[in-house]
């Protein structure tokens, strides 16, 4: 963020002021998308519950950019007036899809404190689920828009496909969990 | 003013260190009516060096600055085939030495929706072909740009799907067309390499995807080229590519752009203008066609 705003101050982000906002504000939501995917693998690779602190830390920041970039896209595109804006949105999938991304973080940033999250209880983890699904939307996002070379599309969503792989390993066929049920099953 | 014959030795001779910072001998641009001369704010040569699409260095904006300065513009030949009388090739100081270099300030309009307005150094493309010759059989004229993977690491992206050396193409009628210009310089210098040196084409009223650089082969074809984005995704780019807002790209308006450079404050949208504001030079070229078609 910070250096995103000195950027802008001393020029550097270039002649194309909508662009470059829009593809770094994008990118950083991105980045902390998967941060923040990344945060219970590591916690229970290396036993640190600080991890947990930062998963909210990194979810949040998240939507943060994300919001920032909604809010840039409709900054920079709501004088082509409203009708074309709405036409321009509908008409275009990766906009829905970046927008419904934006949506479903939403929920998550506002119970994201520990008082919604003792509130819901078990429910608070399922709502929070909800980040995979927008993770997935975050990717067909990017892939929408490749014109040539796949190679960043293809670096983000290895990632947050390694990163549900590891839950979904983790869920229905880790070792584990294999043991726990022949230990219930004796 | 200055004709083609003064060219200092040392352009025709340059180092490639310092290639793209050479003065060039031009007359001015003053024909506003023929559209080779717009009034209109040009944008700085530092954001023309800066904000660049030439793939074959990389996708981003700023990635033909970093990677292609080491790209050799010298030796540097261009070749013309196909459908003329006299096929040859031509190299840089002959190009250089026997065409009159005039001024265009130009717009250029990229199909990413951003503008700018460019002041070329160049010479008609219809002086070059009519030296070639062409026959009657010559109904389009296919482009290429050098394909050199050691010096272009964009053209080694693993995940890229461009099928290189990049081509464009237009029809003989629109290349002879007093607008359609070889640019070797821009600025009064010579081309900066991430710029398309040493030569390369402008083609002010289509999307500047049209405008290829650092051209290596022109031919003279009976038949429609294939053509690199029209291959790449044809109901995103068509063969014309004219500039058109009332044809919108699949995924996004065309209707306005961004004239450069911007700031948060002041991001300089305009409205877009049919074939980019040079309708009365080129109107007659479509008559007749579908451009909703034909786009």
């Amino acid at each position: 963020m910070t250096l995103l705003a000195t950027d802008l101050i001393f020029g550097r982000s270039g002649p194309d002021v909508v662009s470059y906002i829009m593809h770094e504000t994008g990118d950083a939501t991105f980045l902390m998308l998967i941060l923040a995917l990344s945060m219970s693998p590591l916690r229970h690779a290396s036993g640190l519950k600080v991890f947990l602190q930062l998963r909210r830390q990194m979810g949040l920041f998240a939507f943060f950019y994300a919001s920032l970039h909604a809010a840039s896209y409709l900054y920079f595109y709501i004088d082509i007036g409203w009708i074309y804006l709405k036409l321009e949105i509908l008409k275009r999938p990766y906009i829905i899809l970046g927008f419904l991304c934006w949506l479903l973080l939403l929920p998550l940033a506002v119970t994201s404190t520990h008082y919604h999250q003792k509130m819901f209880g078990a429910y608070w983890s399922a709502l929070h689920k909800l980040i995979y699904l927008a993770s997935i939307f975050a990717c067909l996002h990017v892939y929408l828009q490749v014109r040539s070379d796949f190679t960043k599309a293809i670096v983000f969503s290895a990632a947050v496909l390694f990163l549900l792989a590891w839950r979904i390993h983790r869920r229905f066929f880790s070792i584990d969990l294999r043991l726990q049920r022949s230990k219930n099953l004796t | 003013m200055a004709g083609a014959s003064i060219i200092p030795s040392q352009v025709l001779h340059k180092s490639p260190a310092s290639a793209s910072d050479l003065e060039l001998p031009y007359s001015n641009a003053v024909d506003s009516r023929q559209g080779f001369f717009t009034k209109e704010l040009k944008t700085p040569l530092e954001d023309v060096k800066r904000y660049c699409n030439f793939y074959e260095f990389g996708t981003g904006k700023t990635d033909p600055e970093k990677h292609a300065q080491s790209l050799t513009t010298d030796p540097w030949s261009l070749e013309v085939q196909g459908e003329v009388l006299h096929p040859g090739t031509l190299h840089l100081e002959d190009i250089l030495s026997s065409f009159q270099l005039e001024e265009r300030i130009y717009r250029l309009r990229c199909v990413e929706a951003w503008s700018m307005v460019i002041p070329w150094i160049g010479f008609p493309l219809s002086k070059l072909l009519a030296r070639f010759e062409p026959k009657s059989s010559a109904k389009y004229v296919e482009f290429r740009t050098l394909y050199r993977p050691t010096e272009m690491p964009g053209t080694r992206s693993i995940f890229g799907s461009i099928d290189w050396p990049y081509r464009e193409g237009l029809r003989i009628d629109e290349a002879m067309h007093p607008l359609s210009l070889l640019a070797v310089g821009l600025y009064g210098k010579t081309l900066p390499n991430q710029n398309g040196a040493p030569i390369r084409l402008v083609v002010p009223w289509k999307y500047g995807f049209k405008s290829i650089k650092s051209l290596v082969s022109i031919r003279l074809l009976r038949s429609q080229p294939s053509t690199t984005w029209q291959k790449l995704a044809p109901n995103e780019y068509g063969f014309y590519a004219n500039v058109n807002p009332d044809v919108s790209h699949p995924r996004w308006s065309q209707r306005t752009e961004r004239r450069l450079p911007t700031s948060f404050f002041d991001p300089r949208r305009i409205n877009t203008e049919l074939f980019n504001g040079y309708a009365e030079q080129v109107g007659s070229l479509y008559a007749g066609m579908d451009l909703k078609k034909y786009f």
